[in-house]
């Protein structure tokens, strides 16, 4: 079930209604059910995946949390680990190992028969098997103790508002709020309608009419001048923007409105002045669980065994890799991993005379860095990189007259979160105390998104990973 | 305590910033996640300690380094 359709709306008023007359028991209860309705919606086998990553983890962090014998301990964090690993191995990466090996075996003249089932990418799993992960982990890591509740636990894992793209939540403070009453605020619904109707502008106005533009000029990679391979690059860089913290404020919106806080994932990212700043702004929940989780660990190890070169940047070389494969199977994000180790190691290296050019420059080099990783995303198959055209006569047969338009919408917004998020460096909600802005601001969203909505229902970006 | 922690701050992330307790990630214009790292590294083998993975992501004021440090020391 997609945010942006009209049973998704009917879905969330009906649970809104029923959620606020239920105690906190039952309304847990509910929050689980409809989870999982909101989640079979799109096949229902899914939900074996879910329950057995939740069941997981929920016996693992018992186990961790009830023996004192390290070695016991770490078998089972270790355990964890690995079958959730090997779930994501089998249902995300299968197809893919399975289709380099034929190809790799077929180079070599060997013929092998294809024969495996073509397995189905669930949607969403990346996400909740790393927020399943870190429950083991925590508990491990002795931050937290097991939930004895398993309807809270299963809740904590299959919350539908952040279940298929995040915010990827930590247990302490999501298992803390689901194990606390919520009151119905008034002040909590009107801001979560707020955000919501922020996200749904941001993805069905801007993100949905920049990636028609964005996908005749990648369709026509061959064909489109060097100038509109950069362009649709670039107008890329914004969709996947506006794309993907458009999801992650309707999630927070409604999760508002039924009183649960959850992490801002974003925080005007193409404002940053070097690719540092960029990951620490953008996707915020999943680059803090990869240094949290990965990067110090690897990091505290690596620079204790000396500070070389090569002990001073593995980390960040092993975590880039391994983010660029979280993102999905495919040697395009492959390099991006590599991509990002390389544009991080050497601003590190040049910092001093990077740190001499002037602001406005830094910010720009970030966010053609940035484009230039998207963009290795956006193509379909690594080869299609030698495709691109060098021709430089421009047909601008992607342009329409509505391109302005919403081009100019989507800066105004990038605009309010610069000074939202960067100068004010504010930490809670947009809009906070304002009504009748607030009003004029759902409103707005409202008309826009009746109006200059695309026909087609399209996904959003990120349910792909 | 307080001076060699502050010798080692220095060294880690410039001069630019004037090292005082509350100081916090976003005070610093050179923490980073590396630099951070490095920091908590060579403090370890100053004093004698080490500081856990979980440590590194909890601590968030210099403050909370130095209470690290004096609850762990031998």
């Amino acid at each position: 079930m997609l945010f942006n359709s009209l049973e998704f709306i009917v879905f969330f008023t009906l649970i809104f209604l029923i959620y606020w007359v239920l105690n906190r028991r039952l309304q847990n209860i509910f929050l689980l059910v409809s989870s999982y309705i909101f989640y079979a919606w799109w096949d229902y086998r899914f939900l074996v995946l879910i329950i057995a990553s939740s069941a997981i983890d929920y016996l693992c962090g018992m186990i961790i949390d009830k023996t004192t014998v390290e070695k016991r301990r770490r078998f089972f964090l270790i355990t964890s680990i690995s079958l959730n690993l090997a779930l994501l191995g089998i249902f995300k990466y299968f197809n893919f190992f399975a289709d380099s090996f034929t190809l790799a075996m077929k180079s070599i003249g060997v013929e092998v028969d294809h024969t495996l089932p073509g397995i189905l990418l669930p949607v969403g799993i990346s996400f909740y098997t790393f927020q399943s992960m870190s429950y083991s982990i925590d508990i491990y890591q002795k931050k937290l103790r097991h939930n004895k509740s398993i309807i809270d636990f299963f809740l904590y894992i299959s919350f539908f508002p952040q279940l298929v793209a995040g915010p990827i939540e930590r247990p302490l403070a999501m298992l803390k709020q689901i194990n606390s009453d919520r009151i119905l605020k008034y002040e909590d619904v009107i801001n979560g309608v707020a955000i919501a109707s922020l996200g749904f502008f941001k993805k069905m106005v801007v993100a949905d009419n920049l990636g028609v533009a964005v996908d005749t000029i990648f369709s026509n990679l061959a064909t489109v001048s060097i100038l509109e391979s950069f362009i649709g690059s670039s107008l890329f860089s914004l969709q996947i923007y506006f794309d993907f913290s458009g999801y992650s404020e309707v999630a927070l919106g409604i999760a508002l409105m039924l009183g649960f806080n959850l992490t801002v994932n974003f925080k005007a990212p193409y404002f940053s002045k070097s690719v540092f700043e960029f990951w620490e702004r953008w996707h915020i929940s999943l680059s803090s669980w990869f240094r949290d989780y990965l990067y110090f660990p690897l990091a505290m190890r690596y620079l204790r065994s000396g500070d070389s070169f090569l002990n001073k940047y593995k980390a960040h070389i092993v975590t880039m890799l391994l983010m660029g494969l979280w993102h999905g199977a495919g040697f395009n994000y492959i390099i991006f991993g590599i991509f990002w180790s390389i544009v991080i190691v050497m601003s590190h290296r040049f910092e001093v005379f990077y740190d001499k050019v002037p602001g406005v420059i830094r910010v720009v080099f970030t966010f053609l860095c940035a484009t230039f990783g998207w963009f290795l995303f956006r193509i379909e198959r690594t080869v299609d990189i030698f495709s691109i055209s060098s021709s430089t006569i421009s047909r601008w047969e992607w342009y329409n007259n509505g391109l302005p338009v919403v081009l100019f919408a989507g800066v105004l917004i990038i605009i309010l979160e610069y000074y939202y998020w960067i100068k004010k460096n504010k930490n809670i909600n947009y809009l906070a105390g304002l009504f009748y802005v607030k009003l004029l601001f759902i409103i707005v969203s409202a008309v826009g998104c009746v109006c200059f909505s695309i026909p087609e229902k399209t996904n959003f970006i990120y349910f792909q990973f | 305590m307080i001076e060699s922690v502050k010798e080692e701050f220095y060294k880690k992330f410039g001069k630019d910033t004037v090292f005082s307790l509350e100081l916090t990630k976003d005070d610093v214009p050179k923490w980073d996640s590396l630099r951070y790292i490095a920091f908590l590294v060579s403090l370890e083998k100053k004093f004698d300690i080490k500081f856990t993975p979980e440590s590194a992501s909890t601590m968030k004021t210099i403050d909370d380094i130095l209470k690290y440090i004096k609850q762990n020391q031998p």
